[in-house]
């Protein structure tokens, strides 16, 4: 046995060549395998990590837990990590001693609490005492309000009451400004708060002591059990807790349940939670696990293919050797073995070479990937993690790879007998075919077609090998490109796409106008002046939409539309820009309402639910809307509907879930129907949107200046990391089929080099031989496209059917990525082949015809 | 009519010290219907004679004439077409074409030159080969005088100046092997077809016209 080792050893030294190439296959699948794994680890950790910071680092949150109780549930085994928070109280603050302007939360924060809650100090330092305090600049401009910079003291006027107005019951406090942070936790702090004028800010102090209840963050040593701890932390049974829950974690993000057995109520960080689970019931995250098990089976199964080729044609090298061997007596399983031995030698170098460089390549493709995006990243890191298990799992797979390649091999060595290996007859299957078509080949691409065609047909096994790995790598190609496709416009469809950039908030119509002209002169074109007024539908009800219907009826959503209308005027410019775009006239249309009447939400069809868009009246052109205007003393009013459409003007108008409608109206209607001074809004697009903010900002007075780009493009970042995770898996997937379609047609090449030396000898030049392999290329590409195509189209349409079931979304004929198929195949098989013709060109005639081994 | 002429024909293979001379200025002439066979030890350089002959290698320095022409002063694509049309090529392992059947085989070198086959003329040479029953099948299905029978067909199909063989026989058993030869000996008297033939078999040199003996790339 010992002996039959050093020969492999020794044969595979001999053989350089196809020892590296086998080696660079197996280097490769490994590496693919790898990367996918180490690509997934990263994700998953960068996203909890994300998580963390913005949501904060904590499972469960308790309200009001006496402090007599804490102690309760800190000694609690399970429990890795608890923080306090306190609600000290509301104080509303008067800019000017004349109107309240901005509406504080004031909270007291544990020392941890300031580092694992989801906020970030932008500058100065953390509170250290009870007197000091730091201010959330999310949606107080800091710049704006002076007696906000840091070092400022500030006399705040607390009270207990949340629904603080200048009549509740207040006690003084003094607070020296300490630093400004940002909250990202949207339970602490909502994104936007503006009404009435009225700013919503947050303020946080350190903890006092004397204080009855304190809100309870818990981090859990192990969130398997989460269930189950926080049942008997709430002193409920599972049942009763799970009843609590409803249905899903993710549906019940943010929600408070209140019921007489539970002790306190409690808000889940649903996103941490079900991603440090293991991501499964996030839908994004199962989806990407998906892939990425398809995605390794793929790999698996194109790999063997490749790996296969290199290892038969070892064996056809080898022949003579296992001829020989077995008539000497070398029984089958012997020489089975030899070849598996062989690929253990190989496996035991390529392996950790494969791994090493999967995981470096994910290391430098997150490195990179987070310095050309860190702009549009917004503090989410890529964290590069290696999983030890996936490591693991990388070798078992690859291991499986190697030996599906060589058991075919090893079958085939064990079979050679010896008479038929000493007298080497050409070993590779052909059919006798009479081929019919081959005149009209003959006629059109001369006699190197003739023979290209022939080969096609009567060669079938050399062929299937090449056209099956192009076929692979296609198909799976068009329908991963449809998955991403599909799953990235989802993703955006999550955020509403705005039109407009900068934001500013006059304090009433007449400063309105006088923005209206400020950017006017600033050169600024598209803009609205948006004015409301707040309606109500009379007999709303009865108009009611079969959809809406529906969805009032399904308890599950437990909704109760109050037929609330907004009125909304754009002022002149934005009003004639709208009716242009729905090819309406001023004229014609000046007295009357355009409605927006359209939701997206689930909505039960057939018994399934559907997301989709819907209107929610069944109110048509012509029709007359009857309306109490709440803002003009609840007057009624009779509008009559110019047009219904779902267009909306820079996306100022929602679809939203809220169960409002909207109409459009012109300037002189809404003259008509407003107080002057109701709510104004003036929404600009503009090129430079960061300048003209700041302008608007610095050189003028208005209540408010926002630049929405700016969340918008922190909102995007998210959605842009899962598809860039997504996308490299199509990266990766196009790498896999070239390297496949590579290796397969070299070596296919390489084994022809004595057919093709021949030809030549008889009489080919070089010429009508290039003219035939370029031929024999085309037969390639058509065969495999004629084949890959329909099967990446039916690829595409079940991805389609399995992502959408839930979506109204439409079927997308995935007609570029098959054009691109064919460009990059065209190319691709143009190139590899220029690439082998050079080098059998190159070679001696003579020499590689008498050389025994190809 | 001289129809093969060499001239101070030299191949060097390697550099320096490992300088190995194959062919080491040889000369000489066959003429028109002549059959020679060239003999010699193996490494004697006989085969290399054979393909600078035949105009598959290029030679170190020297000039080989074929019916009057210069072969090394054509380009390689010219060389190629004359291969085709004045050379016959015949290998010991007779390296068919596997995905051609035997007619394909045979008129594959009238193919490369669009040449219209005479019926006639391929059923008459298929007689002479003994291969009229087995015309569809594919090299594998052939035994291996057959299938030299097909190279041989190959070589002669386009009536070449020459017939270059080497060791037509060298895999063939005894019987496979007289009759071979005894098939280049006809085509030789039939067509007055010119062979030169490498062979270490003396048995099977003596039926030439003429020995050319080789060793170390020299004419003894």
């Amino acid at each position: 046995m010992k002996l039959l080792h050093k020969l492999t050893i020794k044969s595979l030294k001999l053989n350089k060549k196809r020892t590296i190439v086998t080696i660079i296959g197996i280097v490769l699948a490994t590496a693919l395998i790898t990367s996918i794994a180490t690509l997934v680890s990263s994700a998953y950790k960068s996203y909890c990590e994300y998580v963390r910071e913005t949501d904060g680092n904590y499972h469960v949150k308790f309200n009001d837990v006496p402090t007599e109780e804490i102690k309760n549930i800190e000694n609690k085994d399970s429990i890795e990590n608890l923080f306090l928070t306190q609600k000290i109280g509301y104080s509303i603050y008067s800019k000017d001693n004349e109107q309240a302007n901005i509406y504080f939360q004031i909270l007291g924060f544990s020392e941890n609490a300031m580092q694992e809650l989801g906020i970030k100090l932008v500058e100065g330092r953390m509170p250290e005492s009870e007197n000091e305090i730091v201010i959330s600049q999310n949606n107080l401009d800091i710049k704006e309000n002076a007696n906000f910079e840091i070092g400022k003291e500030v006399e705040l006027n607390i009270t207990n009451e949340e629904e603080a107005d200048n009549n509740s019951e207040t006690t003084t406090k003094n607070y020296k400004i300490v630093g400004i942070i940002d909250v990202t936790d949207e339970n602490i702090e909502k994104d936007y708060m503006e009404e009435n004028n009225i700013t919503y800010s947050t303020i946080i102090t350190t903890l006092s002591e004397n204080t009855e209840t304190y809100d309870v963050y818990v981090r859990y040593k192990n969130v398997i059990n989460f269930i189950e701890e926080t049942a008997d932390i709430l002193g409920v049974s599972q049942e009763e807790f799970n009843q609590l829950q409803g249905k899903t974690l993710e549906e019940t993000s943010e929600n408070l349940f209140f019921n007489k057995s539970n002790k306190y109520t409690y808000t889940i960080n649903s996103l941490l939670t079900i991603m440090e689970s293991g991501g499964f019931g996030y839908s994004v995250f199962f989806m990407i696990y998906a892939i990425a098990t398809i995605v390794m089976i793929v790999i698996i199964i194109s790999s063997v293919f490749c790996i296969r080729n290199s290892f038969s044609i070892s064996i056809t090298e080898k022949i003579k050797e296992y001829g020989m061997l077995s008539s000497i007596g070398a029984t089958k399983k012997q020489i089975r073995q030899m070849v598996f031995y062989e690929a253990f030698i190989l496996g035991i170098i390529a392996i950790p070479i494969g791994i090493l460089l999967g995981t470096g390549l994910i290391y430098l493709f997150l490195k990179i990937g987070e310095n050309l995006l860190s702009e549009y990243l917004y503090g989410i890191k890529f964290i590069f993690s290696i999983n030890i298990w996936m490591i693991i799992l990388s070798v078992v797979l690859s291991i499986i790879t190697i030996y599906f390649s060589a058991s075919k091999s090893a079958k085939k060595a064990s079979q050679i007998s010896p008479i038929e290996a000493i007298r080497n007859n050409e070993n590779i299957d052909i059919t006798n075919k009479t081929v019919k078509s081959s005149k009209i080949i003959k006629r059109m691409f001369g006699v190197g077609g003739d023979i290209a065609y022939k080969n096609l047909k009567r060669n079938k096994k050399r062929y299937r090998t090449t056209v099956i790995s192009i076929v692979v790598s296609v198909s799976i190609f068009i329908g991963m490109s449809s998955f991403v496709n599909y799953v990235s416009k989802i993703q955006n469809s999550y955020y509403n796409d705005y039109q407009y950039n900068v934001l500013i908030r006059p304090s009433n119509y007449e400063e309105a106008k006088k923005a209206e002209d400020i950017i006017r002169r600033l050169g600024e074109k598209r803009y609205i002046v948006e004015r409301v007024a707040y309606a109500y539908c009379i007999n709303g009800e009865e108009h009611y939409s079969k959809d809406l219907k529906d969805i009032i009826n399904d308890k599950e959503f437990n909704i109760n539309p109050d037929s609330s209308i907004d009125i909304y005027s754009l002022g002149n410019e934005g009003y004639n820009d709208f009716i242009k775009e729905l090819g309406l006239k001023y004229e014609d249309v000046k007295d009357k309402a355009i409605l927006i009447d359209y939701k997206t939400g689930f909505v039960t069809l057939d018994g399934n639910e559907h997301y989709k868009l819907y209107r929610m009246y069944d109110y048509e052109e012509g029709d007359t809307l009857e309306i109490i205007n709440v803002t003009q003393n609840d007057e009624t009013l009779n509008i009559e509907i110019a047009e219904v459409t779902d267009k909306r003007l820079m996306n100022i108008v929602e679809y939203g879930d809220n169960f409002t409608s909207y109409i459009i109206v012109s300037d002189e209607m809404m003259d008509n129907l407003l107080y002057r001074d109701a709510r104004c809004a003036v929404y600009i697009n503009s090129d430079n949107d960061r300048e003209l903010e700041e302008k608007l900002k610095n050189d003028y007075d208005f209540a408010y200046v926002g630049n929405i780009a700016e969340t918008e493009r922190e909102e995007k970042a998210k959605s842009l990391t899962i598809t860039i995770f997504l996308y490299s898996f199509i990266v990766i997937f196009a790498l896999i089929g070239i390297t496949n379609i590579f290796n397969t047609i070299t070596t296919s090449m390489e084994l022809r080099q004595r057919e093709f030396a021949n030809l030549k000898a008889i009489g080919m030049t070089n010429k009508e031989f290039n003219h035939m392999i370029a031929l024999e290329s085309l037969f390639y590409i058509l065969k495999s496209l004629v084949i890959s195509i329909p099967i990446g189209i039916i690829l595409s349409y079940i991805v389609y059917q399995v992502i959408c079931t839930n979506i109204e979304m439409n079927y997308i004929f995935p007609i570029k990525e098959i054009l691109i198929v064919i460009i990059i195949l065209c190319i691709l098989i143009g190139g590899i082949m220029k690439y082998s013709l050079n080098k059998t060109n190159k070679q001696n005639i003579i020499e590689t015809i008498r050389k025994e081994n190809i | 009519m001289e129809i093969v002429k060499v001239e101070n024909l030299v191949k060097k293979y390697g550099k320096d010290e490992n300088e190995v001379i194959a062919v080491n200025n040889v000369s000489f002439t066959v003429e028109k219907g002549e059959f020679v066979a060239i003999v010699g030890s193996s490494g004697s350089g006989k085969s290399t004679l054979l393909h600078l002959i035949g105009g598959v290698d290029r030679p170190t320095s020297g000039k080989v004439f074929i019916n009057g022409k210069d072969i090394y002063s054509l380009k390689d694509d010219e060389l190629a077409i004359f291969r085709r049309r004045e050379v016959g090529l015949i290998y010991q392992f007779y390296n068919l074409i596997p995905i051609l059947n035997v007619v394909e085989n045979i008129t594959l070198p009238l193919e490369l030159d669009k040449i219209q086959i005479e019926k006639d003329k391929l059923d008459e040479l298929l007689k002479v080969l003994g291969l009229e029953n087995r015309k569809d099948h594919l090299p594998n299905q052939l035994s291996g005088g057959q299938q030299q029978r097909v190279a041989i067909g190959r070589s002669l199909i386009c009536n070449p100046s020459v017939i270059l063989a080497d060791e037509p026989t060298g895999n063939l058993d005894s019987n496979a092997s007289e009759e071979i030869i005894k098939l280049l000996k006809e085509s030789n008297k039939k067509y007055n077809q010119t062979i030169i033939m490498i062979t270490h078999n003396l048995e099977i040199a003596k039926m030439a016209d003429r020995i050319i003996k080789i060793e170390d790339g020299k004419i003894v």
